[in-house]
This record gives structure tokens, C-alpha cells and sequence, in this order.
């Protein structure tokens, strides 16, 4: 197949394609099946999106979904502690994630994929 | 990272943050590298949190508008401290972004073409001059390494001609590219279209791309210009193009050996090119093949394909962009360096304003603590002052570094320095600049606010308020570091300049072996009928000769004499060659005899079998002889040798070769040079346009001087490009030297006002003091010195390796440059101590 510039330029992104980076949305996947501290939360966090979150990303993250209710902090392990979901982090997961099925259903029947 | 790293970093977050999550962002920061571009990530997070913990975020903003009023004030009642403020950064922060935006290309900008690491050219290492044969690539295009992408970037000798813009002809330089090329090179393009395959035909008008300098110089970036034609006026007619692209910014050329294109069009495939015809074809590897692989592949194949008259056939693959950048790469290393000195030089004398604006605030500082005004609020002031400063002197230095982009740019030589070529890279003012200079000016700011902002927070408040204007030792050990500092980097770019520019000097004025002082060159074009003969060069000759003010009439260019033969010497070296002398060559161009004789006029009317060699050819081909008496051979025909001259340079990058002159009785060829003053070349002229049609019907001359930059136009663009800059860098940094070598030494001297009247009133006598303050800062100057010439030993072998003269002796440079520095530094001593020690001692005790 004769190689073309689109081809080689869309190569580039490609690259990225795939990748889905919305950090608390990411945070809260990864405690949905139980309670993590950060640095399990980046290696789970890259294996569900492929997106590799920076720490000042994910302490943002973190520090934002602490203040508004939707995780909570356990007893420390040594200097590492754990987060886990709280009811309502659970019910705000839940209705984001019924939302992109949505919109993921809507999108790839239109791509008709 | 390491935890003393993570620790830092966590200090960047306020304090309830550290509280509530430090530990465990440390422990997480502990356990993983972190990049760059993560640490960016931090500090803004840090910076978003710390905007967050404001609770009074209206009243912060009050005392930040508050903060910057009373800096805009205080540079209101000092509008020419403030300036050179501002002005310092701007110098540094210009200099800095000017010199990137040439430098970037060479050092640190990958190729604007996706995947560019898989671009190669590809060379054959057993061919002169390394190239392939255009039929090699013909038939390895039809061979099965299509996907290869083997593409051309080539000069269309036939298409350049004269473009007709505005009434005025443009000399214009086309270049073609093969089918497929931006397949293989992805060229950005600013506008308009690719050439399709129906491009690559012989019909007219032919599609084409401006180059986007061209564009930009000669259609004032119109983009209406697309779907335009141009008629170009060529010695073989007019040819008509239609524009149909206009490239990127980011695209010079691909040609090592010619300067860059201003248009480009489609080639037309020839699939029959002749024996002496020959390509340097790039390639794109395909995914997962390393250059070995493919050197392997493509040599099997034009083994196969074509096969070479004896042996296997190799080729070499070269990253392109290693071709494209090596030969600029050396001035980008020393013009960077500059301007990072230059920078540097900036940073010593905006710590040392900043010292002594923070000693004159001193008591106000104190005053505004003993009030109860936090360190962190008094912090925020020198902050706040230091921000202003870097958003004025970076602006200002942005659109200065702009402006000086674009001079470095229009003085790019076009044609390479033997290898070295310049104008592969395009010289970029872009984001990628802004950024970096933003980053560098605001980075210089900071660090010259460290001191004084370390200072006034710790200010021992008590003695500040009673007005004492010595406010501890910090000031007066950072002011001394500041002055020896400053004196070794002053000393480091003396040498530089004065060894790089001696270099450029040399290489300029290296003995030629000829002089050209008041030479011109007469050309004559013979008309359309009748040819230019050795009678006509003759008669012409005898018309100059007879004009007064000429000294002396010769051949412009000597002809080859034939085959060299040297007895006794089984194989003469190519460096050797032997050429036909005429009579006046050696009057023309006045060449030194070093021994013997030259040719006397019976022997050019014979062509009598005696040869005279320059001293490089006696040394090669006869070493530790005398030459004179001995014999060569031209064409057979034996030539004793009687004379000895000064070796005659066609190059300025490589040495001479050895040449053997054999006398001739006519001149040859159409140019003729002539030895006259300026004053004598119209009479010149106007009695050979007189005689010349009675010679040679309906010939036309022209005489043209004969300068440096005529004779060696490969050889000195790079010279004469890097000398203005490297002068021009190296005198605002010995500036910016002199005036805070200046100002330093006057405030140390300013500072000890009190400690000067106590020994006056003791009965010291003024010169007494006056030779103590003076040697006193003499020392801490030879010291900075001693460090500066200590550093050139580092330097030099960068200077060295990167400088196109190879040798320059740097003993002089270094001398030359201690003694003006030290001198600077005396008279720098001297004029404030003479000042100070003139006071009145109870005036200054009483104020005290």
C-alpha cells in the first residue's frame, strides 16, 4: 500500500488515541472495587485508561473529591494512606458512567461500529 | 526521586495542604522518577492550591494592586534606575532569543516532519563525490523497495531564471522534487496543494510552490499569490509557472552544495538519465528497520540491479537530519554560548542593582517589619517588583530578540563554507522561542531577586531603623563574589571574542599568494557569430595595456597545461597539477618569486620547455631539494625549472594545491584581468568599448572588481557572518562588564564611607586610603581574573573544535585581555575612592 502524508501524519496522534483522561472521573473508577492508596491508584489508573497521571495530578484529584464528599480517607499504612468511595462518590460514578455509556452507544452506532 | 527532592517540592503547597497530605505525597513522590513535564504539573497544582487556600481572595488582590503601586512609584521617583532594570533583562532576554531562534535549529529542534529519525540520505561511499548515479536510483525505484519512498530534492539548473515581480526581475532559484516527495518528506505546507501525479509532466504552465522566504520577501506573504502565474525569464526562453503551494516556515532545503530554493517544482521522471548524472536520494525507513538492515537491503538490491564494475555494491545511509544540521552546528554553539554569557553578565548586574535598591529600602523594610508586617508580606513586595520587572524586560527583550532574528536571518550566507552549510535550518521566531526566552528572563529576575529578597527578610530591623547604611555582611560578601564573578566572566569573553575574531581575521587575510587590491576583471562576451580567439584576448590586452593608469594586463584564469609527470616519482599526486602561464600573469597579479626567475618574453612567445613552481608543489614533489634545475614533465614534453613563487590559493577552507607553470604564448578564455586604480577604470572602459567592435563585433565587456567575496563567495559567508555577531555579543557583554564592574566597585567603596571618615579623622592621609581602597579591590579584580583565565582553559578546546579556523593562538588574546580588565578594575577603584576620600570626616561622623 503506497504510504501517504495523511497517513503519516495521523500516525503521529494515534499515538494518544484510545486514551481517556478525566482525572477525579479516573480516581473514582479505580476505588470502585475497594479502597487504594495513591500509588496503586496511578498503576490501576494507567492499566484502565492508558493515561499515566502525574502525582501533583492525582493529589489535585484527590484533594478535590476529599472536599466535596465523594471519597474519604482511612487509617494511614505507615505514610501511605488509603482512599475508599463514599456513598455518594459512589452515586456520582454511577450517573457519569450510565451517561458515557450513553454517549459511547450513541457515538459508535453513528460511526456505525 | 529522592526524598530531600520530594521534601521541596512539598513546601511548595500551603501549609493546611502540607498538613493534611504531605506525608503520603511524599511517600508517593519517594517512590517514582519524576519527568519535567510532571514537575510543571506539581508547581501548578501547588500555585491552583495556594490560590484556593486564599480566604480573603479580594483582599489579597487590594494588597497585591497595592504592592505593584507602590513599585510603579518608586520607579516614578527613580525613572533611570528603574530603566536600567528593565533594560538589563531586556538586553539579556533579546540577545538570548535572538541567538535561539537560529541556534534551536542546529542544536535542539527535531525536523518539522513526522517520524523524521526514519529519514535518511542515502550515499554510495565508494563513489566520488559520494553520490549515487541517477540510473542507480531509476532502477532501484523499479526494484521492490518501494515502500522506501525514495525521493529528490534537486536543483533545476534549466527552470532558474528571472521572475518579473512588480516590473522588476528577481534572480529566482528552482528546485524540482520527484514524484512522491512529500509521501516520503512530509513537507509542511502553509497553503494550497501537494503536486499530484499529473504534475510530474513536461507541460506548461508547470505547477510550483514559493519558498516561503520568497514569499514572504517578495510577494509580502499575499496569499493571493496561489493560482497566480509567473512568467521566468531564462537564457533559453520564458517559462510559465502557476502557484499552487506555498511551504512552511519550517522548510529551507535539502541541498548541501547550493544555496536555498525560492521556488520548487515538480520533476519530470527520466527514466534513461545519463552516465554522469547523479542523485542523492533520501529515504523512510519502513517501521522496525535499522540503518544497518537497510544499508544491507538497498546494497544487495543494487548489486543486483545494478551492478558496479567490479566488487559489491555499498551505501551508506546518513540521518537526515545530521546532514542538515552538522554544518551549522558549530557557530550555533559559539553564537549560544555568547549569549548565554551576555545573559549571564545580565544576571550579575541586575543582582547588584537589586542590592543596592534593597540597601537604600533598608530601613523602610525595617520600619514596615517593627509596624508588624509579616516576612511573607514583605516577600511579595520584592516578588511583586521582580515580576513587574520580567513582564517589562521580557516583552521589550522578546520584540528586540524578534528584530534581531530577523537581521541574524537576512545575513545567513546562502552558500556553504566547504561543508558547512547555514542555510539548511530556516531561522525561527516562533512560540517555541517566545517560550524559552519568557522562561530565561523570568528565571534571571528570580535568581537576581534571591539576595536581596534573603536579605530583607532577615534584616537585623533595630540597626536598619536607626538609619545605618551598612545593613550586615551578606550585601558586602555577595557584592565582592558579584565583582570577581563578573570580572572571570568579562575575562572569559574577552578571550573568546578576541580569539574567535582573531581566527576570522587570519582566515580572512591568509596569505594568497596574489594581490587584489585595485583589480578588476574584464569579461567579454563575444557576439552571436563570431568566437572569442586567442588574437582577439591579445588585441584586447594591448587596448588596456595602452590606458593610462594601468599597471599591468594579465589572464584572468590560468588553463590547465596537460599531463604531470614528475621523474623519478612513480605516481604524481593529484594535489599536483600543472598550468599554462601567459604573459602577464605574474605582473597582474603581482605573485612574489621566492626564487629563480619568472618567464621573460621570448619564452611565452616560444613556449620554451622551462617550468616555475610554487613553493607547495617544489616541497611535495621535490622534498629537501633544491628545485631549481630540476625537471618535470607536462604532455611529454620536459620542463626544466627555473623559478620558484608563492603558493596561489583557490580556496580559503583548504590549503593550496602545489601548481606548475608552463609558459604559453596566448591568452585564453574570455576574462582578462587588469591592474588599475578606481579613479582610471571609466577611461577603462569607455576606450575599450571604443576599440572592442573593430576587434570583435558587436562583443559586449563588463568590468567588474575583483573583491575577497568575488574570488571566494564558498568561503567567507560564514566568516563574515559570524564575525559582526561574535563582535557584536562579545562588545554588549565587555559593556555590561564595564558598567557593573563600575557600579560594584563604587558601592563597596560607598559602603565603607563610615569606616573611611573614622581613618581620615584619625589622621590617615587621603592617598593613604585612596592606595588601600584601590588595591583592595585590585585584588578581589585579579582574583576574578585569575578564576576567568583559569575558565578559558575550559573554553578553549570547545572554542577549538567549533571554530571553521582551525589553529589561532590564544596567547596574545589572553594577555591582551588580563591587562585592559585590569586596568578597567584600577580605574574603576580609583575614581570613587578619590571621591570618597575628599569628604569631610565630621560631616560624615555627625551623620553617622
Amino acid at each position: 500500500m503506497p504510504r501517504t502524508t495523511h497517513r503519516v501524519a495521523v500516525s503521529a496522534q494515534s499515538r494518544h488515541a484510545g486514551r481517556y483522561s478525566d482525572p477525579p472521573l479516573l480516581v473514582l473508577a479505580s476505588l470502585a472495587d475497594g479502597p487504594k492508596h495513591g500509588h496503586a491508584m496511578l498503576e490501576d489508573i494507567a492499566k484502565l485508561s492508558g493515561a499515566r497521571l502525574g502525582p501533583g495530578t492525582l493529589y489535585g484529584a484527590i484533594a478535590r473529591l476529599e472536599r466535596d464528599g465523594l471519597i474519604a480517607p482511612l487509617a494511614p499504612d505507615e505514610r501511605r494512606r488509603p482512599y475508599r468511595l463514599t456513598t455518594e462518590g459512589r452515586r456520582v460514578l454511577a450517573a457519569q458512567l450510565q451517561t458515557l455509556k450513553n454517549l459511547a452507544q450513541v457515538g459508535l452506532r453513528r460511526l456505525a461500529i | 526521586m529522592r526524598p530531600w527532592a520530594a521534601r521541596m517540592i512539598v513546601h511548595l503547597y500551603p501549609k493546611p495542604w502540607q498538613r493534611r497530605y504531605g506525608a503520603e505525597f511524599r511517600a508517593l513522590l519517594e517512590g517514582q522518577p519524576i519527568s519535567v513535564w510532571k514537575f510543571v504539573q506539581i508547581i501548578g497544582w501547588a500555585f491552583y492550591e495556594r490560590v484556593l487556600a486564599v480566604k480573603d481572595v479580594r483582599g489579597a488582590l487590594a494588597d497585591i494592586r497595592g504592592d505593584v503601586t507602590y513599585v510603579l512609584r518608586s520607579w516614578r521617583r527613580a525613572p533611570v534606575f528603574a530603566l536600567t532594570l528593565v533594560v538589563t533583562v531586556a538586553l539579556g532576554v533579546a540577545t538570548t532569543a535572538g541567538i535561539f531562534s537560529f541556534a534551536d535549529g542546529f542544536l535542539f529542534r527535531p525536523l518539522p516532519f513526522p517520524d523524521a529519525e526514519q529519514l535518511f540520505l542515502v550515499r554510495d561511499p565508494d563513489a566520488r563525490p559520494s553520490a549515487l548515479r541517477a540510473s542507480d536510483v531509476v532502477a532501484l525505484k523499479q526494484s521492490g523497495l518501494r515502500d522506501f519512498g525514495f525521493a529528490e530534492w534537486s536543483i533545476r539548473g534549466g527552470m532558474s531564471g528571472d521572475v518579473i515581480v512588480g516590473g522588476q526581475a528577481i534572480g529566482a532559484l528552482v528546485y524540482e522534487v520527484s514524484p512522491g516527495f512529500r509521501a516520503t518528506v512530509a513537507l509542511p505546507l502553509l497553503a494550497g496543494r501537494d503536486f499530484s501525479s499529473a504534475d510530474h509532466a513536461a507541460d506548461e504552465p508547470v505547477p510550483a510552490w514559493l519558498a516561503y522566504r520568497f514569499w514572504t520577501r517578495e510577494f509580502d506573504s499575499d496569499r493571493q499569490m496561489l493560482g497566480q502565474r509567473l512568467s521566468i525569464r531564462r537564457s533559453t526562453g520564458a517559462a510559465e509557472v502557476v502557484i499552487v503551494g506555498i511551504l512552511g516556515p519550517e522548510v529551507a532545503s535539502f541541498d548541501l552544495n547550493n544555496p536555498p530554493p525560492d521556488i520548487v517544482v515538480p520533476a519530470v521522471p527520466v527514466t534513461d538519465p545519463g552516465p554522469n548524472e547523479f542523485a542523492f536520494p533520501m529515504v523512510r525507513l519502513p517501521e522496525g528497520m535499522s540503518r544497518e538492515q537497510a544499508e544491507a537491503l538497498i546494497g544487495s538490491v543494487l548489486q543486483t540491479v545494478a551492478p558496479g564494475p567490479g566488487g559489491t555494491r555499498n551505501v551508506q545511509l546518513r540521518a537526515l537530519r545530521e546532514v542538515q544540521v552538522a554544518g551549522g552546528r558549530p557557530t550555533a554553539r559559539i553564537f549560544l554560548l555568547s549569549a548565554l554569557l551576555v545573559l549571564l553578565m545580565c544576571l550579575i548586574n541586575l543582582t547588584y542593582l537589586l542590592i543596592t535598591r534593597s540597601v537604600a529600602r533598608a530601613a523602610e523594610v525595617a520600619t514596615r517589619a517593627a509596624l508588624g508586617a509579616s516576612r511573607s508580606r514583605i516577600a511579595r513586595l520584592f516578588l511583586v517588583e521582580a515580576a513587574l520587572i520580567a513582564t517589562a524586560g521580557v516583552v521589550a527583550g522578546l520584540l528586540a530578540g524578534s528584530a534581531l532574528s530577523g537581521v541574524i536571518a537576512s545575513r545567513v550566507p546562502p552558500l556553504p563554507t566547504g561543508p558547512r552549510n547555514l542555510s539548511l535550518v530556516p531561522v525561527l521566531f516562533d512560540g517555541r522561542v517566545i517560550g524559552i526566552g519568557s522562561v530565561l528572563g523570568a528565571v534571571v529576575v528570580l535568581a537576581a531577586t534571591a539576595v536581596p529578597l534573603w536579605q530583607a527578610t532577615r534584616l537585623p530591623f533595630a540597626q536598619a531603623i536607626r538609619g545605618a547604611r551598612t545593613i550586615g555582611t551578606l550585601p558586602k560578601r555577595a557584592s565582592r563574589v558579584l565583582l570577581a564573578s563578573e570580572l572571570a566572566v568579562a575575562t572569559v569573553i574577552l578571550i573568546s571574542t578576541l580569539f574567535i575574531g582573531s581566527g576570522i581575521w587570519r582566515y580572512l587575510h591568509q596569505p594568497l599568494g596574489f594581490d587584489v587590491t585595485d583589480r578588476y576583471r574584464v569579461s567579454i562576451t563575444p557576439g552571436a557569430t563570431e568566437p572569442l580567439s586567442a588574437l582577439h584576448m591579445e588585441q584586447a590586452a594591448d587596448v588596456l595595456r595602452r590606458q593610462p593608469g594601468v599597471t599591468a594586463v594579465g589572464p584572468f584564469d590560468l588553463a590547465r597545461a596537460g599531463e604531470l609527470q614528475i621523474p623519478g616519482r612513480s605516481q604524481t599526486s593529484e594535489q599536483l597539477t600543472a598550468s599554462v602561464a601567459t604573459a602577464g600573469y605574474r605582473e597582474v597579479w603581482n605573485v612574489p618569486v621566492v626564487a629563480g626567475r619568472w618567464f621573460d618574453s621570448m619564452e611565452f612567445r616560444d613556449s620554451s620547455p622551462v617550468a616555475v613552481v610554487d613553493s607547495t608543489f617544489a616541497a611535495a614533489a621535490w622534498p629537501g631539494s633544491e628545485p631549481i634545475g630540476l625537471e618535470l614533465t607536462v604532455n611529454d614534453v620536459s620542463h626544466r625549472v627555473v623559478g620558484v613563487v608563492a603558493p596561489r590559493r583557490s580556496r580559503l577552507s583548504a590549503e593550496p594545491a602545489g601548481v606548475a607553470f608552463v609558459p604559453g604564448p596566448h591568452l585564453e578564455g574570455g576574462s582578462l584581468a587588469v591592474w588599475a586604480p578606481r579613479a582610471a577604470i571609466p577611461a577603462v572602459e569607455a576606450a575599450l568599448s571604443g576599440s572592442l567592435p573593430t576587434i570583435v563585433p558587436r562583443a559586449e565587456i563588463r568590468l567588474s572588481p575583483v573583491t575577497l567575496a568575488s574570488l571566494f563567495s564558498r568561503d567567507i559567508g560564514e566568516a563574515r557572518f559570524q564575525a559582526p555577531v561574535v563582535a557584536i555579543l562579545g562588545g554588549l557583554a565587555l559593556l555590561l562588564a564595564g558598567v557593573g564592574v563600575f557600579g560594584l566597585v563604587t558601592f563597596l567603596i560607598e559602603q565603607r564611607r563610615r569606616e573611611i571618615a573614622i581613618r581620615l579623622a584619625l589622621g590617615g592621609q587621603s592617598v593613604h586610603v585612596w592606595r588601600r581602597l584601590v588595591v583592595e579591590n585590585a585584588v578581589i579584580g585579579t582574583f576574578g581574573l585569575g578564576v576567568g583565565v583559569a575558565c578559558v582553559g575550559w573554553v578553549e578546546p570547545f572554542l577549538r573544535a567549533n571554530l571553521f579556523v582551525p589553529e589561532s593562538s590564544g596567547v596574545t588574546a589572553v594577555v591582551v585581555s588580563a591587562c585592559a580588565l585590569l586596568v578597567v578594575v584600577i580605574a574603576a577603584a580609583a575614581i570613587p575612592a578619590a571621591r570618597a576620600t575628599r569628604v569631610d570626616p565630621a560631616a560624615i561622623l555627625r551623620a553617622e
